[in-house]
């Protein structure tokens, strides 16, 4: 089976090939996000991870903004790589980089069947960063309960479970995290069973930002309309997060996991060399070279 | 034209601003950040004050040099021969040593990757001046944990 697994890999493209290894690049990236040995807390990673996770190597770039917007104080360092990072890779670090992704995406690989959100859902990342991120903390303070850090499910779980057992080992009191932070710790992992990055696709807000420069970013997924027969295996079954390359090759809600990729038709591709046609145009096209096909 | 706008001129802008941000703040932006230093002052006590006899030595008796020798017929509580003996309460215990606590405010210009560190700790908080102020003081070291 595993053999069969791996023939099959090898005849994919190489984008393809990769998305199948996906979660190994995952991996392997954990280890620069928590490395004890690296310890850069002057500066910001572009990945959702808390900076109160007693292994983290950098400052979450959302708590130092929504901090920033408490101290009423513009720093630009995270700024600054919000932009690097986003116009180069967009939500590329969703898919590939983030932790926290990859934490919802192990409990998304138990086998159940999984529920589907409808589109709108997507909307609450934007509420959620411009309310809880910037609005809150600027106008009420890092004191407020709904201040960012207060119910991030990445402190909850990267932050509060190592530092709750680190306290309960020592000689002191243990301290335990708030009763909203401990539901936090039951529903997400739950809820990640069931949908495919659930954090991801309705309430993250750096996810939010990465997806507003797929509009910009410098790589991107098209799909070559000469290839593509209108078969909508792309956004139906390859697509587990309710992206459709053909629309539009970096959709808002597309974390370029690449698994559209398996199709020949859809490629990663340099965003300033642009294939994808129109859905109408695309159709067209792809009946016109059916009908050729058909007629030799 | 829209279409090169979009997908090449934004793109480049955006990196451009992002990479002078980045090299800005890291570099050359600060920000002032003040910490308080509790100084104690220790002030001691004053001499005592207390004297059995009161300031005009031993009364009732007169000049041992004088005439009578004891002062008048009076003897003892004559008016003219001073205070009477002070056997009232004992001395103030009061006047012990006292410490007084001084604030001193120092003011830094730190670079925004010091202010970061801080954050992450929770050891800024803003002053209702509008000021950057650190939570702990002078010489004590910040909490290791970011209090949210």
């Amino acid at each position: 089976m595993v053999a069969m697994a791996i023939q099959k890999i090898k005849t994919l493209s190489l984008t393809a090939q990769l998305a199948a290894r996906r979660i190994l690049v995952q991996v392997l990236f954990l280890a620069i996000w928590m490395n004890p040995l690296l310890r850069m807390h002057t500066t910001c990673s572009p990945v959702f991870h808390c900076y109160a996770c007693p292994w983290a190597s950098f400052a979450c770039p959302i708590g130092i903004l929504a901090h920033s917007c408490a101290l009423h104080s513009l720093l630009l360092i995270p700024i600054g790589v919000l932009l690097i990072s986003g116009v180069l890779l967009g939500t590329f670090i969703c898919g590939w980089l983030c932790p926290f992704g990859l934490f919802q995406d192990l409990f998304g690989r138990i086998p159940v069947k999984k529920w589907h959100l409808p589109a709108w859902t997507g909307a609450g990342r934007y509420v959620v960063l411009v309310a809880l991120v910037l609005a809150i903390p600027y106008f009420f303070g890092d004191s407020n309960p709904l201040f960012f850090c207060r119910v991030c499910p990445a402190g909850a779980i990267e932050a509060a479970i190592p530092h709750t057992v680190q306290t309960a080992m020592s000689d002191g009191p243990t301290k335990w995290p708030s009763a909203f932070k401990i539901s936090l710790i039951a529903i997400l992992p739950l809820a990640s069973i069931f949908i495919y990055r659930p954090w991801c696709r309705v309430f993250c807000p750096l996810g939010a930002i990465y997806s507003i420069f797929n509009l910009f970013s410098l790589f991107s997924v098209r799909v070559k309309p000469e290839l593509c027969n209108d078969c909508q295996l792309c956004s139906k079954k390859h697509c587990r997060y309710g992206a459709d390359p053909r629309k539009r090759g970096n959709d808002t809600k597309c974390i370029e996991c690449l698994e559209c990729t398996k199709c020949e038709a859809v490629v990663l591709q340099w965003t300033g060399k642009s294939t994808s046609l129109p859905k109408e145009e695309t159709t067209n096209v792809s009946q016109q070279e059916l009908a050729k096909k058909t007629s030799l | 034209m829209l279409h090169i706008l979009q997908r090449i001129v934004c793109p480049v802008l955006l990196l451009i601003a992002g990479i002078g941000s980045l090299v800005y703040g890291t570099w050359f932006h600060r920000e002032t950040i003040l910490t308080e230093q509790e100084i104690e002052i220790k002030i001691p006590a004053p001499p005592p004050e207390f004297s059995t006899f009161g300031p005009g030595g031993p009364s009732g008796f007169g000049d041992p040099n004088g005439p009578g020798g004891f002062s008048g017929p009076g003897g003892f509580g004559e008016p003219g021969g001073g205070p009477p003996p002070n056997f009232g309460p004992p001395p103030d215990l009061n006047r012990a040593p006292k410490t007084i606590v001084e604030i001193i405010v120092h003011e830094t210009h730190e670079l925004e990757g010091n202010i970061i560190k801080e954050i992450t700790t929770g050891s800024l908080v803003r002053t209702e001046t509008g000021e950057l102020k650190r939570t702990y003081l002078f010489g004590e070291k910040p909490d290791s944990l970011c209090p949210t």
